[in-house]
């Protein structure tokens, strides 16, 4: 029996089993190589529709250029309350007192239009932040109706929303070129830095304040791509360490209450795609998380400031 | 002359049944390996068609919506005559479909009476669909087909473009 045990193997069927065996291991690699490649392949399709996504939210932003407006408001409103003060200082500097009352009439009315002005702002921060998660949770409830996607076993989900920042794009200054109309109040702001010199637009992240006693007065312009040579900047994708945040609206499925205090021109959104295997008796098991970042930014100014 | 005492089986020898079963088996293993380099650029094809399809659903986006079509078209003759390996034969589906949500609205001047163009964001979205023929090389004698593979690829793009004002 020992004797049989150890004795010498038989050579036929040896090549068959290790054929057998290639052909088994070459079959698996290959089958191990589509399922990588249909990772990939999924990833690439939720980065373009994550893209697609960015653009259409980013189209929400400036509807009928009212950023611009915003911003040009801000501008008409700062330079009435500058010539509101030069009229009543030059009342009283040439003793104009029948003029006096009406010219301290006319500035506090300029003042008490910054307030109508900022109030204006402050909204359209709330009815952007508003129509920009409207849209959001559009699209998460489409995308638990669409399901899964499955192929050889392994599920991808479509992308989750997982986060949505609104904030502006690095280096874009505002749309308002600051004009020599008025020369003492150009060369106010020029002094200050809030005109970056060679384009002349109002920087923006800055406080424009206007020179004592109008100084308590806050004028913020935003940041939008300006309307250059009848050209108007359109939506568009860009790289998303080119993005600003002014704060989170949307985390975890959840809206945020983070206060914003700019009005934002670009927005940037992460998604998190989950790759799924299922077994022979159907157990979903996680392969991956895929995650995802798209970064869009509104249309610019469509007309020139004024 | 026998091996094994008492059997009337004719002497074979090891070396030769080896060679019998390597043959045999190599015949697989080369038919297995050439379906699957099949199926590999059949995979290729689609991934690329695929990636044609969007990168030309994006190019038609991008700009005046009249013009989507040929912005499609003149990017699929760019990667055809650019992607000269297995597959290059790119082909747009016609038509490229243009779906406007908004435009801006003319005005009525009221200085002269006349309507004008006042310029403004344009939003909707564009879909294109490409298509591609594979030809494998043994999959076309395994399916007993004589015309090419087809696939098609659809994908949508909103459409980023502002009018700018008269």
């Amino acid at each position: 029996m020992a004797k049989n045990m150890t004795g010498k193997r038989q050579a036929q069927g040896n090549m068959i089993f290790l054929v057998s065996l290639a052909i088994g291991v070459v079959i698996a690699i290959a089958v191990a190589g589509l399922m990588f490649n249909r990772v990939l392949l999924e990833r690439t399709r939720a980065q373009f529709a994550l893209d697609a996504l960015a653009i259409s939210l980013a189209s929400k932003i400036n509807p009928g250029d009212r950023v611009g407006q915003v911003n040009r408001l801000q501008e008409a409103s700062r330079e009435l309350v500058f010539t509101s003060r030069q009229a009543v200082n030059a009342c009283s500097s040439q003793e104009l007192s029948g003029f006096s009352r009406l010219s301290n009439m006319l500035l506090d009315e300029a003042r008490a239009g910054h307030a109508l002005v900022e109030n204006e702002r402050v909204n359209q921060i709330a009815v952007i932040r508003k129509e920009v998660l409207e849209a959001v949770h559009g699209y998460e409830n489409k995308r638990e109706d669409n399901g899964v996607m499955g192929f050889m076993s392994i599920q991808t989900n479509h992308p989750k929303v997982v986060r949505v920042d609104l904030g502006r794009i690095k280096n874009v200054d505002s749309n308002i070129e600051s004009l020599d109309a008025i020369p003492e109040l150009y060369e106010f702001d020029r002094r200050l830095g809030y005109v970056d010199i060679p384009s002349r637009l109002f920087k923006c992240d800055i406080n424009a304040k206007l020179p004592v006693p109008d100084d308590d007065l806050a004028y913020r312009f935003c940041s939008l791509p300006a309307y250059v040579g009848k050209t108007c900047s359109p939506p568009r994708n860009t790289n998303f360490d080119a993005f600003k945040s002014f704060g989170r609206v949307f985390f975890n499925g959840v809206d945020t209450h983070e206060t914003l205090d700019e009005i934002p021109d670009a927005l940037q959104i992460t998604t998190s795609m989950d790759v799924d295997m299922a077994d022979a008796a159907k157990k979903q098991s996680s392969l991956a998380t895929l995650s995802t970042v798209a970064t869009g930014v509104c249309s610019g100014a469509t007309s020139e400031s004024e | 002359m026998t091996i094994f005492s008492g059997a009337n089986l004719p002497y074979r020898r090891p070396s030769g049944a080896s060679l019998v079963e390597v043959t045999v088996g190599s015949v697989v293993l080369f038919l297995v390996v050439i379906i699957l380099v099949d199926l590999g650029l059949l995979i290729y094809g689609v991934s690329l068609n695929d990636a044609v399809c969007r990168d030309a659903a994006r190019k038609s986006a991008s700009g005046n919506p009249v013009n989507a079509q040929s912005r499609a078209l003149l990017l699929i003759e760019q990667m055809n005559s650019r992607n000269s390996g297995f597959v290059s034969h790119f082909r747009l589906v016609p038509p490229v479909k243009t779906e406007i949500t908004s435009q801006p609205k003319l005005r009525r001047n009221p200085e002269n009476d006349q309507l004008v163009n006042p310029g403004g964001l344009v939003t909707g979205s564009v879909t294109v669909t490409t298509e591609v023929e594979i030809t494998p090389f043994a999959l076309q004698f395994v399916l007993g087909r004589n015309s090419p593979l087809k696939f098609q690829s659809k994908q949508s793009f909103p459409i980023s473009y502002v009018l700018p004002p008269d």
